[in-house]
């Protein structure tokens, strides 16, 4: 398995303690960073990137640093402005109503030192019309109803004024980018892409839709920020341990067969998004799966049925055995230094505790520094390892199988106790407009789910599990004939008779017609 | 019941098969025999009567019956100084069987000087397959293209090849209905139990569901509300096919849970009414197939498609207030007596009032279950008997998923005469677009509000208003419910200009988006449909908005204002309905 170095030329003494989630999977998969966010994020370094001249172009592996857009007026407009309603209600002139505003806004802006919003007279035929504008903006926002701090909300990506970074403002108003949100998982699936074979087709394709020609409401975040504000200094130190890997170029395809679809560039986000998060879960179990050396990666899908079926349990396990992979890789992966030449001539050293502490720092980064805790027992400091290792990991990493799979509709517990994979009517709607050119017969599109993302929906796909006599071919036919009616019912399916139906692309055939 | 197994049987049983119309067999049976024949291809779902087209075409044209009954996979007949190859089950052949056999077809279909002609008939995953199997040379490839689009499109555009294709799962379900009722009811069979002694005091249930099926006269609802079910089930997309039709009707008449296989014999007769249990071998009842297994209803293609009516299930206070406490409220006896009492067979049986007795008054072992199963059966009869006086006053179709769907079929009539659709059906439809385009409750009905998000359009809200588009006739633009010319349905269609520069943009309307559209008028938004319908609807908003910019673009009227952005945003004034504000901004 490529486990490629770590690289030194970031070195922050605030960076992670022990390197092994980051070797495993990269610096770094964040379970708050919600699929949207990642996709901001990810916007934010392409902009970045573009700007300097070289989108989706990495010189050297992980040397990537760029400097973001911070867009502080805007975001202040939008999301830390309580005034705009109590000055619309004392009701008196235009005039009257600016000073109050501007007043008030003076005295709670955050993380700017120059707090004249004055120019924004200019911009507006009255009070009332820039509050129009406000409401507009923080109705459209991403996840605009979450109660996150001002400075991680964002407005939705029009084009790239409406692009900036999380970042933490502090009361005393100094600016700081603390990873809460922008946790770098943006980085990463910019890095993927970056190293997928389709990196020139997705760097044109982005940048004319997105960056280039944006839409006339992006006009609208200039006129509120003004000038364009960057971040002070260079964000460095994302780290994606592979050279290449297979489901880089997957995402990569889904993502050209998205953008190259006949709708609005502005459509095609959810769908990004979606794929984004599908693919990256993918990715995280996948690499936990090779260095485990397990069967390639199922996922059991049920399609929602009315009461409790085999399938639902076979689902729900699958879940559960997805879910503990990567926990087991992180334990593996410190363990098996143990069983390296390496480690016995160290034990078999004059000083096998300090031979043995060589080797994990060298591989782990770990101990760092002096800990006087530390016992002398080689074997006892890879216990510890394990342990904090697997502290660490059930916080944030350990989670995004659980979060991420939610949050794009694959996973969910409805009419169950437990969860388990059941996609959600949007999820199967975007998987057919990634993976359906024009039309394709329903069984291969099982086969294809199958192939692509591990999929078991059909009894072609569950043989395994049929011929384990864990569950009868009825049970998984009748999954996929769900699968059938659903996709029917969604405009997705055109059914020719009981034993033939066509998968369609729904933009690909307006386009036709 | 397959065409081949169902001649054996007629032989056997020595009765008269009933005859059905089939007009697509006079049709094939002329075209052979004329001077320009065309190759001809049946497909259609399992059941919808493939073979017996075959079997007739080949026994009309002359062909021998005992050499049709051998059971040639591949038959050939001199028609003249021509030859018909007629293969009645395309699957049947092996690949090796049918590879020579797709080649020459490929070849002569495309001949215009053949003397070779086709009739085939498989399901459509049965052709696909055969083609798709056949040796990939090029007649066999341009074939496949053709047969494709004939079955996806219903037309090629390949004029080379002479050949049609007839899709029968596209023939209408619920003429054929009523036509087997008309056959199975009237048959001279049924003549014997005259001399029955179970039938001669009236209460054999097999009798007695089939005099119900006859109908008490041309006023009696029973076919029509069925026939209706039938039409609304097609309109959604879910086609009823000959034999299932025929299924329907046979567990209609026989159905009763505690016979063998839910079906009874007239040798189950004495043992159902000795019972006392007559009642639950109700028509009514049987229609939904509850005369079978719960697990078996649920796999039966049929009784699936008429279950996702919720009959039964569904219903209004008004009808439950009737069925409840109808015996002693003054307010409902008269309703009481006419609908419940006047039936004493399926309707106010002594096992229904004394369940429902025993509910009243609260008796502690109160079989609670048993009054509500009844109850089911109740609003299931009353959903079929309900005469058409009552219907309005009931709310009938409030007994169905589909509350609207007294008003869809309505509308699907008067579309059918050509006569003025009711002006509540495109008030509503236009209200529900509204309130759908912009995401607010907006009550505009006499416009349509066309709003964008400004960010993705699958955005729930719409606060950017595009154009208002006037539902009367003015100025080139209209609303209206037209018929859909591709299937005999309607939808409504949004005319933005005078002439033809931008042709009208159309919304099929199946009964289930109408439904969504009438929830959504009402204010309700109904989470059960909402996405599939949500979409569909979303994607006809994003049809309209590319058209109205077109429609710009012709005008001239595009705003580029350099240094300003013009945005209007919608407002709501005080009755709830949209108006239009102007925002500029200086950017």
């Amino acid at each position: 398995m490529e486990i490629l170095t770590r690289p030194t030329e970031f070195e922050d003494r605030a960076g992670p303690a022990f390197w092994i989630d980051e070797a495993i999977w990269g610096h770094r998969l964040h379970d708050e960073q919600a699929p949207w966010l990642i996709f901001l994020e990810f916007m934010t370094v392409l902009l970045a990137e573009h700007r300097e001249g070289r989108a989706l172009k990495e010189a050297r592996l992980n040397s990537l640093s760029y400097k973001p857009q911070l867009q502080l007026r805007l975001r202040n407009l939008v999301f830390n402005n309580p005034h705009v309603m109590t000055v619309q209600a004392e009701a008196r002139s235009d005039d009257a109503a600016w000073s109050s505003w501007l007043e008030k806004m003076a005295e709670t802006v955050g993380g700017i030192d120059q707090r004249d919003f004055s120019y924004l007279r200019d911009r507006f035929e009255s009070f009332n019309d820039f509050a129009a504008v406000l409401s507009f903006l923080q109705g459209s926002a991403i996840e605009g109803t979450s109660n996150k701090r001002w400075s991680s909300k964002f407005v939705f990506p029009f084009g790239p004024h409406a692009l900036y970074e999380d970042v933490n403002v502090k009361p005393s108003g100094s600016v700081s980018n603390d990873r809460r949100f922008f946790a770098r998982s943006g980085e990463l699936l910019y890095l993927m892409l970056c190293r997928s074979q389709h990196a020139d087709a997705l760097r044109g394709l982005l940048v004319t839709k997105f960056l280039e020609s944006p839409a006339p409401y992006d006009s609208m975040a200039r006129a509120l920020q003004g000038e364009r504000q960057l971040a002070k200094a260079e964000r460095g130190g994302a780290y994606l341990p592979c050279s290449s890997h297979p489901i880089f170029d997957r995402l990569a395809a889904d993502w050209l067969a998205i953008l190259n679809l006949p709708i609005p560039a502005h459509d095609a986000i959810p769908h990004l998004v979606t794929m984004t998060g599908l693919n990256l879960i993918l990715y995280q179990l996948d690499r936990a799966r090779e260095l485990l050396d397990r069967a390639p990666i199922a996922l059991v899908c049920e399609i929602v049925s009315p009461r409790k079926s085999v399938v639902r349990d076979l689902s729900a396990d699958s879940y559960q055995h997805n879910n503990m992979l990567p926990q087991q890789a992180i334990e593996h992966f410190v363990r098996r230094v143990t069983a390296t030449d390496a480690w016995t001539e160290a034990l078999a050293s004059d000083d096998p505790t300090l031979n043995t502490i060589d080797i994990l720092k060298r591989e782990f980064g770990w101990p760092d520094g002096d800990d006087d805790e530390l016992s002398t027992d080689p074997q006892e400091f890879v216990d510890a390892l394990v342990d904090r290792a697997a502290v660490r990991h059930k916080q944030h990493v350990g989670k995004i199988h659980m979060t991420w799979s939610r949050a794009i509709g694959l996973a969910s517990r409805r009419s169950s106790r437990r969860v388990r994979y059941a996609p959600t009517d949007r999820l199967l709607k975007t998987l057919v407009i990634a993976c359906v050119g024009e039309r394709l017969e329903f069984k291969d599109f099982l086969v294809l789910l199958h192939d692509r993302y591990g999929f078991v929906i059909g009894d072609a796909q569950a043989r395994p599990f049929i011929d384990a006599g864990t569950a009868d071919q009825e049970d998984f036919s009748d999954n996929a004939h769900r699968l059938e009616e659903r996709l029917a019912s969604l405009g997705l399916l055109k059914r020719l008779s009981d034993s033939c139906a066509y998968v369609e692309n729904p933009f690909q055939r307006a386009q036709a017609a | 019941m397959y065409d081949e197994s169902i001649q054996r049987a007629l032989h056997r049983h020595k009765i008269r098969p009933i005859t059905l119309p089939a007009p697509l067999r006079d049709r094939l049976v002329t075209m052979f025999q004329s001077d320009a024949p065309v190759s001809h291809i049946i497909t259609g779902t399992a059941g919808d009567g493939k073979t017996y087209h075959c079997r007739e075409v080949w026994t009309e044209l002359g062909g021998d019956v005992t050499a049709w009954n051998l059971g040639d996979k591949i038959q050939r007949l001199v028609v003249g100084d021509r030859t018909l190859v007629i293969v009645k089950d395309l699957s049947e052949l092996r690949d090796d069987e049918s590879n020579d056999l797709i080649i020459a077809f490929a070849r002569d279909v495309a001949d215009p000087d053949t003397r070779t002609f086709y009739l085939f008939a498989a399901n459509h995953g049965q052709l696909l397959e055969k083609l798709k199997s056949a040796p990939a040379t090029p007649e066999v490839l341009r074939i496949s293209k053709v047969v494709e689009d004939l079955l996806v499109t219903s037309a090629s555009v390949d004029g080379g090849i002479a050949l049609e294709l007839t899709d029968l799962s596209r023939s209408p379900a619920s003429e054929m209905a009523m036509a087997i009722i008309e056959e199975v009811t009237g048959h001279e069979g049924w003549n014997g139990c005259e001399d029955c002694g179970a039938s001669g005091d009236g209460t054999c249930p097999i009798f007695e569901n089939r005099r119900r099926l006859i109908g008490d006269g041309p006023h009696d609802p029973f076919k029509r509300r069925l026939t209706a079910l039938i039409e609304l089930s097609e309109r959604n997309g879910g086609h009823f096919p000959v034999r299932q039709l025929l299924a329907l009707v046979a567990n209609a008449i026989l159905g009763h849970p505690e016979a063998r296989d839910g079906l009874m014999s007239c040798n189950d007769v004495t043992n159902v009414q000795s019972s006392g249990h007559a009642d639950r071998a109700s028509i009514y009842r049987n229609i939904f197939g509850e005369n079978l297994k719960p697990s078996k209803a649920e796999k039966t293609e049929l009784f699936r498609k008429l279950n996702a009516f919720g009959i039964g299930a569904e219903t209004s206070n008004r009808v439950d207030n009737l069925l409840v406490y109808g015996a002693d409220d003054p307010a409902y006896a008269a309703s009481y007596a006419e609908l419940m009492l006047n039936d004493p067979v399926y309707g106010a049986t002594p096992a229904y009032t004394n369940a429902q007795r025993a509910y009243l008054e609260g008796a502690d072992d109160g079989d609670r279950a048993g009054f509500l199963s009844a109850l089911r059966a109740q609003r299931q009869r009353l959903f079929f008997t309900m005469p058409d006086a009552k219907a309005a006053d009931y709310d009938l179709w409030d007994l169905t998923v589909f509350r609207y769907a007294g008003l869809y079929l309505e509308v699907a009539e008067k579309i059918a005469a050509k006569q003025a659709v009711p002006r509540a059906a495109l008030n509503m439809v236009v209200r529900g677009l509204n309130r759908i385009f912009t995401g607010m409750l907006v009550q505009n009905q006499d416009e349509l509000v066309l709003a964008t998000s400004g960010s993705y359009s699958q955005s729930k809200r719409s606060p950017l208003l595009d154009e208002l588009i006037s539902v009367p006739r003015s100025g080139g633009e209209e609303v209206s419910i037209v018929a859909d010319k591709s299937d005999g349905a309607f939808g409504v269609a949004v005319r933005l200009v005078r002439g033809t520069e931008i042709a009208p943009v159309f919304l099929s309307l199946s009964p289930t988006r109408f439904e969504f559209l009438g929830r959504v008028a009402e204010g309700a938004l109904p989470s059960s449909f909402s996405l599939e319908c949500h979409e569909d609807l979303l994607a006809f908003k994003a049809r309209l908005l590319r058209e109205t910019e077109n429609r710009r673009k012709l005008d001239g009227d595009e705003e580029a204002t350099d240094g300003e952005l013009v945005l209007r945003f919608i407002e709501l004034n005080a009755d709830g309905r949209a108006q239009a504000r102007r925002v500029i901004v200086r950017v």
